[in-house]
């Protein structure tokens, strides 16, 4: 195999190289477009009756200060 | 160009090449920190209850907001007599990617009427399994006075164990909230779920254990050799097939947002985590990517098959690799300030070990196992966010080391210069 030919297959693998990893990055780009755009961040409800009136709410609720059962006894 | 000349330049280079690199440590540490403060100060807005509240409670018209977080229903409107049909309340208890928000509905007596998910930072493809294989559904009628404890009346879920354990633990902590502040005469029952060390504790235990000395051979030896391959094999079939615990983006995300388990339910987290920095600092070697990652080990097993070499051209290598951490990068970024470590998580792992995962995760695993058949773990060497994270460590050690000597050396000086 003449010199040319070791360099131009050397191209070739590299250019190859840089295509599998160019989709394989499309695909994480993908990955993250669609994980972070799920709309069931908020989702999952069970509602064993049937929601009967529109309920009036008096107050909002600051759940944000409802620290997480991170201890023993802390449930 | 003479001796000297040619000295001069190189330590001009190096130089220059000191100063880009601080600039660009500064820079990303800069960014770190303002998706750390972003997702912080952004995570603090609660999202409206109202339609939660309907479907947790729902006979209730009209839905009074108390102390301590306490909703109670009432089945008539505000003049009338008013009739408590049952009382609401919101528990939070850390998962696998962060915390875990649930509304709970009771009745007046404080049995379970319904729960809802009212926020997560759970990788969504494994959160779903949750709602597939109908594991709320198991806590609606369970009194405030149960368990509330999975593997004991609870059952958990394959695949998604700390999900489906944080929704129980943030259940629980509602409806011990809800016993305490509206039912008269509730006794709370204390928490005795004991501290969780199983087989796969151990064998992750055992895996650091025996690495950490198989490292210490010299390197041409047939038992590195074998027990490399041996220790790999454990890997991939408990790390991965049996328990699908490998360690991910997610996990390092919630660690620096500070969504911290609980410990006593998730030993094998801290000791993952714990491990491979105490390793690394220690011994200078990574002691998971190239030992014990199950999706690591797989690509290699695959190459075996075929002969697959390493492949790293010089002139292109370089900027892969800076690829490599820009997409760690962007990971940890988007996990921070959107405060979504599980999101951020773009590694097919639990797309081989559990057959769950998007489409691009698919596309990308089949990519990836082919591709190591020619190629040797092309995942760890061109996309693994990890593997730049886990260098970091290696990094630092090394910065440490450095500055260790320097400062032994000047005090060596100094000793030198007064005798």
């Amino acid at each position: 195999m003449g010199k040319e030919e070791i360099s131009h297959s050397v191209d070739k693998r590299q250019y190859l190289l840089i295509g599998y990893v160019g989709v394989a990055v499309v695909m994480v780009v993908m990955t993250l477009v669609l994980a972070f755009s799920s709309e069931d961040q908020t989702s999952a409800q069970v509602t064993p009756t049937n929601t009967r009136n529109p309920v009036i709410l008096t107050a909002q609720a600051d759940y944000s200060t409802v620290t997480p059962a991170a201890t023993r006894n802390g449930s | 160009m003479d001796k000297a000349a040619l000295q001069n330049t190189i330590q001009f280079r190096r130089a220059r090449q000191r100063r880009r690199q601080a600039l660009v440590s500064l820079l990303a540490f800069l960014i770190l920190v303002g998706a750390w403060i972003i997702g912080y100060f952004g995570q603090n807005t609660s999202p409206q209850l109202d339609s939660y509240l309907k479907e947790v409670l729902p006979d209730a018209e009209r839905v009074e907001a108390g102390d301590g977080g306490l909703f109670t229903g009432f089945a008539s409107a505000v003049d009338e007599s008013p009739v408590v049909v049952g009382y609401a309340m919101v528990g939070v208890a850390s998962g696998y990617g962060g915390p875990v928000a649930m509304l709970v509905g009771t009745d007046p007596e404080g049995s379970i009427i319904a729960v809802s998910v009212i926020q997560h930072a759970e990788t969504p493809n494994f959160f779903r399994q949750l709602e597939r294989s109908d594991y709320y559904s198991q806590f609606v009628g369970v009194r405030y006075d149960a368990a509330l404890t999975l593997g004991d009346d609870i059952d958990g879920v394959s695949g998604a164990t700390l999900s489906a354990d944080a929704v129980a633990q943030s259940i629980r902590q509602a409806v011990h909230g809800i016993a305490e502040r509206a039912i008269e005469g509730a006794v709370i029952p204390p928490d005795t779920r004991p501290i969780k060390f199983g087989v796969p504790e151990i064998t992750l235990i055992a895996l650091f254990v025996v690495s950490f000395f198989l490292h210490r051979i010299r390197s041409r030896s047939s038992l590195k050799k074998y027990g490399r391959w041996a220790v790999m094999a454990v890997g991939v079939l408990i790390l991965g097939f049996v328990l699908n615990k490998p360690l991910t983006i997610a996990n390092v995300i919630s660690l620096l947002a500070g969504y911290l388990p609980d410990w006593r339910n998730n030993l094998y987290w801290f000791i993952l985590l714990g491990g491979i920095i105490i390793v690394t600092s220690v011994q200078g070697k990574n002691p998971y990517c190239s030992w014990f990652c199950p999706f690591g080990a797989t690509q290699e097993f695959l190459g075996s098959l075929t002969g697959a070499k390493a492949y790293q051209p010089r002139q292109i290598y370089n900027k892969l690799q800076w690829l490599q951490r820009g997409l760690s990068f962007t990971a940890i970024v988007l996990g921070l300030a959107l405060r979504q470590p599980g999101a951020a998580s773009y590694e097919p792992f639990g797309t081989l070990f559990n057959l769950e995962g998007s489409w691009p995760q698919w596309v990308l695993l089949i990519m990836v196992l082919f591709g190591s058949l020619v190629i040797y773990r092309p995942f760890c060497n061109y996309l693994c966010p990890l593997d730049p994270v886990v260098s970091y460590v290696g990094e630092v050690r090394h910065w440490v080391k450095q500055l260790w000597a320097k400062r032994k050396s000047a005090i060596a000086l100094t000793n030198d210069s007064i005798s």
